[in-house]
């Protein structure tokens, strides 16, 4: 498995764009892509920045997904979004709850 | 009918130039002389001998006046090769291409025709030359020493330029290697009888001749202009005006009034005219015209070239044209700008016409003057020939003062004329041009003018311009006020990296902002500029991971855009990082991706960047004399290219290699003192470990005493602030300065897993660990000290740096000699060894010195306990032994005992002994 690990600065002036953004374009489209297997947006208030992972099945699949993100450099600075470190990484271990519902 | 005599030491010194040039020494020769000192006729001279050798040869000639083309003398010899197309006139080229890459085109077309018999180029009155021409002969005459090119280049000397831009571009010529200089002076009085018996068909009456000696001083035109008086006179009037024009304008008196009215008009053509366009300039028929110049060329005052008419001499030209009332000459251009649109349908040369519209401008058509000269600008900057572009935009702004509208234009034209100035290396010119630019914007509270005046100089950095870029910024932003995001992204990017690294950072992330702004405008020349800026801010060490993405950004913007300086940038930028990683194998990568860009580049700054990061990789590894070549001929390039900090970034190369193998510290002192003494007062901690490791302690902790209490103003942000602590780690051990070494430890402890890497370019100190080890070693943290080094030794080995592993392994085993663990004596002993064999192996004299002088120590260590080594350290303090004994919480008696078995141990009868032994000791090691 493959992350596309982003660390974003966030402008919060723009936050319910950010959100509504998110929500409505950003996680479809990366259901939609080919190889994806899970992904966190997680925001980290006390530095103000975002961070995501993006798990695929192979390491194509997550360099297609990276040049997807990088090509939307613009639009997401339109809405306060910048990117401080966008890089794919390899999975080395993974653990779930022996409980979770399987995926 | 050419009359050539004399100059026969200067002909057989050409001679002899031709012949080496065949043999594959080729050369430049420059003949300078006043007008008419033979210039010309010594190089149809020459030309006449090559081609009898067998050797190709090419004339190109500069013309006069404002009228001419960009590299003009280049296009007609490589048109005469059949390599028109070397020189790009296609316009979408100025974006991506560089100047240097095109000379270095035309540098192979000249070397290849050259290639099998030999060439001879002849640049005939380089003193009328266009700069962009005399730059890229700068070019060619670097490249000719191991050539079979010889070139001739002439020029009148002394006040015989009529702008300054020649005459100071010649200067570099006549330093390069493969370049002389003749100097054409005075014919003798032999040689003036030669002349006059050659002229007159007899030998004339000596009065005669010592009169035309006197006059002529020896100059062989008024020699001849005398003589051929002479000859239409009868006799020679005394009382004639001094001066070679008059003499001139006298003999022009033998024409038919027709004939010399027409030439008149002829001169407002320029030297070089053809019968048609002056057949349409007076409104005569070209056979008319040409009747009517029979007589002209009957007296040798024009002569027949191909196609084209040329006046013989280019004083006569100036002659006719002074004689000429200013209404008629203006009224003249206006028609020869008439005749010059009506002779060329599809490419009109724009120089001419532009030329003649703004001689005739004040008669009504400044507009049209106007345009056409900013076309002329746009086409000579589309040939890179940025310096003539640059003369055209000030021709256009000295238009302006004709036209109702004109001061509304002003701001843009400076704006294009400090680009051109800029691009030129003219960077004194160019701010000057900005700031009139931003004074006009400042005035009519244009922002935008002061935001782009203030952008026009990218990467000026170390000078008193930057401040001032700096403040013109903070103007800009508050004038904009967010009405023009591309600018304001542009100018907040420039504003932070223009900021003075030494001072306090007040807003932070104001790159961030540049960055967000730039982005979201989608303009890529802000956004290129927004991730310097970025990347400016960031460049403190602590942001590797953020370096590494935004370079990579660059290289993406660079496949986007098609502009290769921003994948170098990228590259370089992602090699600091991985530098200060310590990432071996993605370095490597790195730069091999970096000497594809470079190679596509083939810019002289670039390969400087290139060649210096692989002496820092050659020094890292202690390839320390390839290390040393790599930077002799980076340096060499870099100071070709103009780059100031050319020698100084070489001065921290040879500093580095001379504390490591000793060589040419003398210099390197010298140099470094004279750079502290003006540049920032914390720099002198260099200076220090420059005199230490030239073994004048007493100086350098001289040094060390006055710097310490300064050394928190450091800026923590400053990229240098890592390479400036692990210097100061060096110069705390060297001083036993336990007080300062807590706080650089403390400092440097962040940075822990780090490389001592400031820029990609500058050599590489080792890793921190490496200076965090010898600080905790001074602080007595063995612990701690110990796995710092152990840290440092595998850092040292993954980037395959033996020098640092030697300097690793030495201070491992000094901590395990003074703090020995139990069972660490062989590894002591192992790392000692090993220090040893790479000071050795690499030529590390300073290391070897201290290393063998702790492999002495040895001996006499291994005889005390642990405590005994902590007794013996107080006794060096100078402590009693009542002191010893409340230090150590022991009866005085024990110490006493101690302080005995000491002394017996090591052999020593006093105190004294003792503490010299324990201190030398530690010093060594």
């Amino acid at each position: 498995m493959h992350a596309v690990i982003g660390i974003w600065t966030v402008d919060p002036a723009w936050h319910d764009e950010q959100h509504r953004l998110l929500r409505e374009e950003i996680i479809p489209l990366v259901r939609r892509q080919p190889g994806f297997l899970t992904g966190y947006w997680m925001h980290d208030p006390e530095s103000g920045r975002s961070h995501t992972t993006a798990v695929f099945h192979d390491l194509e699949s997550a360099g297609r997904f990276k040049a997807l993100v990088e090509s939307g450099t613009r639009q997401a600075a339109r809405v306060g979004v910048v990117s401080a470190v966008l890089t794919t990484v390899d999975v080395v271990a993974h653990a779930e709850h022996p409980d979770s519902p399987p995926r | 009918m050419e009359v050539f005599v004399g100059r026969v030491r200067e002909l057989a010194a050409l001679e002899r130039r031709v012949a080496a040039a065949r043999e594959g020494s080729g050369a430049l020769v420059l003949v300078e002389g006043e007008a008419g000192a033979g210039k010309t006729a010594l190089a149809h001279s020459v030309v006449h001998l090559a081609r009898r050798a067998g050797v190709r040869t090419v004339w190109g000639a500069c013309r006069e006046g404002e009228g001419a083309p960009a590299y003009q003398p280049w296009v007609q010899i490589l048109r005469e090769l059949g390599h028109s197309s070397a020189l790009p006139l296609d316009p979408a080229a100025a974006e991506t291409g560089s100047r240097f890459h095109l000379f270095e085109d035309v540098v192979g077309v000249l070397r290849g025709a050259a290639e099998d018999a030999g060439l001879l180029l002849v640049l005939d009155d380089l003193h009328w030359a266009d700069v962009p021409s005399i730059r890229l002969l700068q070019a060619v005459a670097s490249a000719v020493a191991d050539s079979r090119l010889l070139v001739i280049g002439l020029y009148r000397a002394g006040d015989g330029f009529p702008h300054a831009g020649p005459a100071e571009a010649l200067l570099p010529l006549t330093r390069e290697r493969a370049s002389t200089r003749l100097s054409l002076g005075g014919l003798a009085p032999a040689e003036v009888a030669e002349l006059a018996e050659h002229v007159l068909g007899h030998r004339p009456a000596r009065a005669l001749l010592r009169t035309v000696e006197e006059r002529a001083e020896g100059n062989p035109l008024f020699v001849l202009e005398l003589l051929r008086l002479v000859e239409t006179a009868g006799t020679l009037d005394l009382g004639l005006p001094g001066g070679v024009r008059h003499v001139v304008g006298r003999r022009l008196d033998g024409l038919p009034a027709a004939t010399r009215r027409l030439l008149r008009h002829a001169a407002v053509l320029g030297r070089d005219f053809t019968g048609e366009a002056l057949g349409a300039l007076v409104g005569e028929s070209v056979e008319d015209a040409l009747d009517l110049l029979d007589p002209a060329l009957a007296a040798e005052v024009i002569r027949a070239d191909g196609h084209f008419l040329r006046f013989t001499h280019v004083l006569t030209q100036e002659v006719l044209y002074a004689e000429l009332p200013t209404a008629t000459r203006r009224r003249l251009h206006a028609q020869a700008a008439d005749v010059v649109r009506s002779m060329s349908a599809q490419d009109v040369p724009v120089d001419a016409l532009a030329y003649h519209l703004r001689q005739s401008a004040p008669l009504g058509n400044a507009e049209e003057a106007l345009r056409v000269t900013r076309a002329a600008a746009t086409r000579a900057r589309a040939q890179l020939a940025y310096e003539h572009a640059a003369f055209q935009y000030r021709a256009a702004l000295d238009l302006l003062t004709l036209l109702p509208n004109g001061a509304a234009q002003q701001p843009e034209l400076l704006l294009e004329l400090a680009r051109c100035e800029f691009r030129s290396g003219a960077v004194e010119e160019a701010w000057r041009s900005c700031q009139i630019a931003a004074d006009l914007g400042r005035a009519t509270g244009e922002g935008a003018v002061v935001a782009d005046a203030a952008t026009v100089l990218r990467g000026i950095s170390n000078s008193p311009v930057t401040a001032a870029i700096h403040v013109m910024c903070r103007e800009a932003l508050n004038l904009l006020d967010g009405s023009d995001e591309v600018r304001e992204a542009k100018a907040l990017a420039q504003l932070v990296i223009t900021a003075d690294p030494f001072a306090e950072r007040g807003e932070s992330d104001l790159g961030l902002r540049a960055l967000r702004t730039a982005e979201a405008t989608g303009d890529p020349d802000a956004r290129f500029l927004a991730m310097q800026a970025r990347y400016t801010e960031l460049a403190d060490g602590r942001h590797v991971l953020e370096q590494l993405s935004i370079g990579e950004r660059a290289i993406r913007l660079a496949r986007e855009t098609g502009h290769h300086e921003y994948a170098a940038w990228g590259h370089t930028w992602r090699l600091d990082a991985f530098w200060e990683l310590g990432r071996r194998v993605q370095l490597d990568t790195e730069l091999k991706a970096f000497g594809v860009v470079v190679a596509q580049l083939r810019e002289p700054l670039w390969r400087w960047r290139l060649i210096l990061t692989q002496a820092a990789v050659a020094l890292l590894e202690g390839r320390f004399e390839q290390a040393g070549g790599l930077a002799d001929e980076a340096l060499a390039i870099g100071l070709r290219a103009g780059h100031e900090g050319a020698a100084f970034i070489h001065l921290v190369f040879r500093s580095h290699l001379g504390l490591q193998n000793g060589a040419g510290l003398d210099q390197v002192e010298a140099a470094v003192r004279g750079f502290v003494e003006t540049g920032p007062y914390l720099a002198r901690s260099w200076h220090a470990l420059v005199l230490t490791g030239m073994g004048r302690r007493d100086d350098a902790e001289a040094l060390w005493e006055a710097i310490t209490p300064h050394l928190a103003a450091f800026p923590r942000d400053a990229p240098e602030w890592i390479v400036s602590g692990a210097g100061n780690a060096q110069l705390c051990v060297a001083f036993d300065d336990r007080v300062t070494a807590a706080a650089v430890y403390e400092a440097l402890l962040p940075y822990a897993d780090r490389q001592v890497a400031p820029i990609a370019h500058n050599p590489s100190s080792g890793p921190v660990s490496l200076y965090l080890g010898m600080l905790a070693t001074l602080l007595r943290r063995w612990e701690v000290a110990g796995d710092h080094l152990h840290a440092a030794l595998a850092s040292c080995q993954a980037m395959g740096s033996a020098p640092y592993e030697a300097y690793t392994r030495f201070e491992l085993a000094r901590l395990l000699r003074l703090h020995p663990p139990s069972g660490a004596g062989a590894a002591a002993e192992e790392h000692l060894d090993g220090a040893l064999r790479i000071a050795r192996r690499l030529g590390m004299p300073s290391l070897l010195a201290d290393a063998e002088a702790l492999h002495e120590a040895r001996g006499r260590a291994g005889v005390l306990t642990p405590r005994e080594e902590q007794v013996a350290e107080l006794i060096a303090e100078g402590l009693s032994n009542r002191q010893i004994a409340h230090r150590l919480r022991m009866a005085e008696r024990t110490a006493e005992n101690h302080v005995t078995h000491i002394l017996t141990k090591l052999g020593f009868d006093s105190r004294a002994g003792v503490a010299a032994w324990y201190t030398a000791r530690r010093h060594a090691g």
